[in-house]
């Protein structure tokens, strides 16, 4: 929507060009690290240092090559964490989706005692920051019991620590995402459960059949939200995962640079680590811009 | 088939009554009608009934059966929403079969009923739009058809023609009447438009704050509404209403005088007490324009709307509220200036100021009934 | 008439039942649905809550075969105990000031001094003030703690400004609807997509001493005049340098938000300012700064809740350094508490850290709505 008054009035045309020239300055600051960040991954390390001091360092020029890529490969575990990665976000994204808008479905569609207090804890909860409960929370995984799978064979494990669902579980019950369903559903009208309940659906078909499909922009929305946010993880992988099997790439890519000092490796781990989220988003840019706003108007 | 009873029906939200006890009894195959202003509880009474509201005392039994605690997909009703409640990512015929498919019935019924509904309402050539794809009218009966298809007991309506025009409601009206005189199921529908009321109904329910006033024929609560709030509801414009103060008291009939000091007599159901000021009712199409009536008064006109067929007239008489007159279009009323306007006694309603009910009820009665045995 | 096939009989008529089997019916789908949720909820954030709370008062490890005990407040007396001293300096046998190589007055080492005295026990230095003939020591049982509170809070004033001023900014920017808003503004919300992790990396890089950019930059633009900062080595600079790329990474999203907000703004507000006369610099102040108090609001809350979790940038380009000039809160907790294994004294800080943010969000929800008075 245009707003043609906001801070000054463009049909001048110098103070368009000066708006132009600011827009333009500025887009040079929020994206000049990551397109260096790109550009020297497919350099070599003395190139790099060379190319600094002059455009050259944005530019795909001189000794291109995918050597760094392949050398990434070769030193670290980059496809085992990736994968990691894939299955851990994946994972907490579905699971997420399902049980968080099963709970704002009941909160909001339903009408049963205690509702009000659910309600209001959940938002209680909301404030606390996932950093206060970090240590305490590595204490309790740390004593949780799993059955797990090893060689063919049943196991009791006593811990969850180093594992893929230590990384998954804790985050898949999330406060912001029951309450963005909870706000959309909100706004759906009640008449669409009623006419299902004369037509005989039960809550649980109201939910899958009617509400659900309705519900496309809040999935969307909670889904890259979780998405980004899982796929950026570092705090909790580093706490609670110490070997490299389960190890997802945030992590990884922070060991990765902490032993060795090839700036061009590093580069390359870092465009491999970021290019698939910044694809996504500039594919799906204007869903992922309309979602996070939302989200945060709504908060 | 279906007789509808409600027992001493009352819903309470938590310490708020706001339906106090309502009795009815409705036969089989009759269009009724609840009619009343916002918050009057029409609303609600028809939702007790689907099952969509819990009862707080009372029963509502439909075809012999109580069916408080039945869930309202086994009521035997189906029911139009005022917003139609048309899942937007269903096609029509999805829509109308939702239904039926949640209930596993087998494909050949399925396409059978939602078939004969379609065709019923003319809606085969849009069997496989998606709402949004839709007029207003067309979603208006895709949700009737999808009433049809679950062949229930009664109908429910809820004030299903607010969301059309002016010109779309009226067509609309008439095909919800050919509808019920094809299907001949019993159908309960709730409007707070009095036209719509008159003009569907075989018998209206009126409610005033969770309470019904009056229940009967259109022609019924027209010509003999029980009270005051009754005959300032029913009938467009509204009936005018004028101050008749007691002179004289002879038995049950009573000497009055109006506030132009016009006089006539008239026999009321009990005496009154001489002195004792009644509201006088007279229904603006009844007030004739010349001599010809029975009593006689001069309105002084302020505004006239003439639309050619009809022509209103806003009028002041004697120093009391708005008297409006509804005369041909033939009569030409010129503004600022007096009219002489007159009134049949058959066309006159007396009220009790203090209980607002009607004082010639009995009076009126075989009036009414040999109206309604004519029609 | 339509022959009825296909309805369940009720059941027979009998006298009215209390108990709505609808009611109950929502219930139980109620509880069942929000259970998985509900259960989460509870398991991975609220007994953690509970946990910490109690853990302070143990003197809990992660992993240990010895049994807890439970330690009262020794936990929290060991993380926010502060004191001072104040000590005269050296002089000698004529009572001359006793001074050192670069001027500077002596004192009597501060070991000695807190070793002697026994109601200093456990403390270390945390600052100190020196005057001319005598210097105020402040003491404190976790120094580190007492830093890296101070840090977090120093990050929070400097980052808030910064990173919703330059969200305003670009939001302002962007809502002109010049041609081309869709790529600025995809332009400066990528950072945001971007991992702070690799964030970190890249500005590290960045702020290198000497081949960094970032110092290439402001050489060139001052003509020499601006030193080589060393932004990460030099304790001035290190937090700045994270408030820098804090801001830059994340006023995209606050932009979006600044934007939402905006648009609400009704256009009608701004032509009736017109029809008044009001110029632009106008406008902004009395139509458009009015109308986004509530979104600036949550804004600023929220950015100071995330301010005061600063981790990851620390963890990676600084671990807490130099000289612990940039060691946060959380920082120090996960280092007590995960790398150190000391789990009580880590619930400790993480209590504590709740705590404050309450108090900080409540006292800025309170400022704000007296405010609208």
């Amino acid at each position: 929507m245009k707003n043609t008054s906001a801070m000054v009035d463009p049909t001048l045309i110098y103070k368009r060009l000066l708006t132009y020239a600011a827009l333009l300055l500025l887009a040079y600051i929020f994206l000049f690290p990551l397109i260096f960040m790109i550009m020297s991954s497919f350099k070599p390390e003395q190139q790099i240092f060379t190319d600094l001091f002059s455009l050259r360092a944005l530019l795909p020029v001189g000794d291109i090559s995918l050597k760094n890529y392949i050398s990434v490969f070769e030193k670290s575990a980059i496809e085992t964490m990736f994968v990691n990665s894939m299955f851990i976000t994946g994972a907490t994204v579905l699971l997420g989706l399902l049980v968080n808008s099963l709970a704002a479905f009941s909160l909001s569609r339903l009408r049963w005692k205690g509702q009000k207090f659910v309600l209001a804890s959940i938002i209680a909860l909301l404030i606390i920051p996932f950093e206060a409960i970090s240590v305490p929370l590595l204490m309790l995984v740390a004593h949780l019991p799993w059955i797990g799978w090893e060689n063919g064979q049943i196991i009791l494990e006593n811990s969850w620590l180093n594992s893929l669902h230590v990384q998954i579980l804790p985050m898949v019950a999330n406060t912001f995402s029951i309450f963005l369903f909870y706000q959309f559903f909100r706004d759906i009208p009640k008449d669409f459960d009623e006419a299902a309940a004369i037509d005989g659906a039960t809550p649980w078909q109201i939910y899958w059949k009617v509400i659900v499909p309705m519900s496309g922009p809040v999935f969307a929305t909670v889904a890259i939200l979780q998405f980004l946010n899982m796929w950026n993880q570092y705090l909790w992988p580093i706490m609670v995962v110490q070997g490299e099997s389960v190890r997802p790439l945030q992590p990884g890519i922070q060991q990765f640079f902490g032993t060795t000092t090839e700036w061009g490796e590093i580069m390359a781990y870092a465009s491999m680590v970021t290019i698939p989220v910044l694809v996504v988003f500039l594919l799906f840019q204007k869903k992922f811009v309309r979602s996070m706003a939302s989200a945060g108007v709504k908060g | 088939m279906a007789d509808l009873k409600l027992n001493k029906v009352i819903k309470r939200f938590g310490e708020v009554q706001t339906i106090h006890g309502v009795d009815l009894d409705i036969k089989h195959g009759e269009f009724v009608v609840f009619v009343g202003p916002s918050g009057c509880g029409k609303s609600t009474l028809l939702r007790m009934i689907a099952g969509l509201e819990t009862i707080s005392d009372g029963e509502v039994i439909i075809d012999g059966l109580t069916v408080n605690d039945v869930s309202p997909s086994d009521r035997g009703i189906a029911m139009v929403f005022q917003s139609y409640a048309l899942y937007p990512h269903m096609t029509v015929k999805e829509n109308m079969s939702f239904g039926l498919r949640l209930a596993k019935r087998p494909k050949e019924e399925i396409e059978q009923r939602v078939g004969e509904a379609a065709r019923i309402l003319k809606l085969e050539p849009l069997l496989d739009r998606l709402p949004k794809q839709l007029s207003g009218g067309q979603r208006q009966r895709v949700a009737i058809g999808r009433t049809i298809v679950r062949n229930p007991k009664v109908f429910l309506f809820d004030e299903p023609l607010s969301n059309l025009d002016a010109e779309l409601r009226v067509q609309m009206r008439v095909e919800i009447s050919k509808l019920h005189e094809q299907l001949g199921n019993t159908m309960v529908y709730v409007t707070h438009d009095q036209v719509e009321a008159m003009t569907m109904a075989d018998k209206i329910v009126v409610l005033r704050d969770g309470r019904v006033e009056q229940v009967g024929a259109p022609l019924e609560l027209y010509h003999n509404p029980v009270n005051q709030f009754v005959a300032g509801f029913i009938g467009s414009p509204r009936m005018n209403f004028l101050n008749a103060q007691v002179l004289q008291m002879d038995g049950t009939k009573a000497q009055l005088q109006l506030s132009g000091g016009e006089q006539f007599s008239m026999t009321l159901d009990r005496p009154v007490k001489v002195g004792d000021v009644l509201l006088m009712g007279i229904r603006p199409e009844h007030l004739l324009i010349g001599e010809v009536g029975d009593v006689n008064i001069s309105l002084n006109v302020d505004v006239v709307e003439a639309l050619g067929g009809t022509t209103f007239a806003y009028t002041q008489y004697a120093g009391e509220d708005q008297v409006v007159v509804v005369a041909d279009g033939s009569h030409i009323i010129p503004r600022g200036k007096t009219i002489e306007v007159s009134f049949k006694l058959d066309h006159v309603h007396l009220f009790d100021t203090s209980t607002a009910g009607s004082l010639l009820q009995q009076q009126k009665a075989p009036i009414v009934a040999k109206i309604l045995s004519a029609a | 008439m339509m022959a009825d096939s296909a309805f369940i009989q009720p059941p027979p008529a009998t006298r009215v039942k209390k108990n709505d089997s609808l009611m109950r019916r929502q219930r139980f789908y109620g509880w069942l649905m929000g259970s998985p949720a509900f259960f989460g909820l509870i398991l991975f954030i609220f007994v953690p809550f509970v946990m910490a709370l109690i853990l302070s008062f143990t003197d809990q490890r992660l992993l240990s075969p010895n049994p807890t005990e439970g330690v009262g407040l020794r936990n929290y007396d060991r993380l926010l105990a502060v004191s001072w001293l104040t000590q005269d300096a050296q002089r000698d046998e004529q009572s001359k000031l006793v001074l050192d190589e670069k001027g500077e007055p002596q004192f009597e080492r501060l070991r000695k001094v807190l070793r002697q005295d026994p109601s200093y026990k456990g403390y270390s230095e945390l600052s100190a003030i020196t005057f001319s003939d005598s210097r105020v020591v402040l003491l404190a049982k976790d120094p580190i703690f007492i830093k890296s509170f101070i840090n977090t809070i120093k990050f929070a004033f400097l980052v808030i400004p910064l990173q919703c001023g330059a969200a305003l900014l670009l939001a302002l920017l962007v809502n002109m609807g010049l041609k081309g808003t869709n790529f600025f503004r995809t332009a400066y919300f990528a950072p945001v997509v971007t991992s702070m992790v690799v964030v970190s990396i890249v500005w590290t890089f960045l702020y290198h001493k000497d081949i960094g950019l970032i110092n290439e930059f402001l050489s060139s633009v001052s003509f020499g005049l601006i030193d080589k900062i060393n932004w990460l080595g030099d304790p001035a600079w290190s937090m700045p340098a994270i408030v820098i790329m804090s801001a830059w990474q994340g006023a995209g999203y606050q932009m979006l938000i600044f934007l939402a907000g905006l648009q609400n703004i009704s256009e009608d507000l701004y032509e009736a300012a017109s029809l008044d006369g009001a110029n632009s610099w106008q406008k902004f102040v009395n139509v458009t700064l009015p109308g986004l108090r509530n979104t600036t609001i949550f804004v600023i809350i929220s950015t100071t809740i995330a301010a005061f979790g600063l981790f990851t940038q620390v963890d990676v380009m600084t671990s807490g350094g130099p000289a612990d000039s940039t060691s946060t809160v959380m920082y120090h907790a996960v280092r007590k508490g995960f790398r150190e294994q000391d789990i009580g004294y880590g619930s400790t800080i993480s209590v504590v850290y709740f705590l404050v943010i309450l108090a900080i969000a409540m006292g800025q929800k309170y400022y704000f709505d007296k405010r609208e008075k």
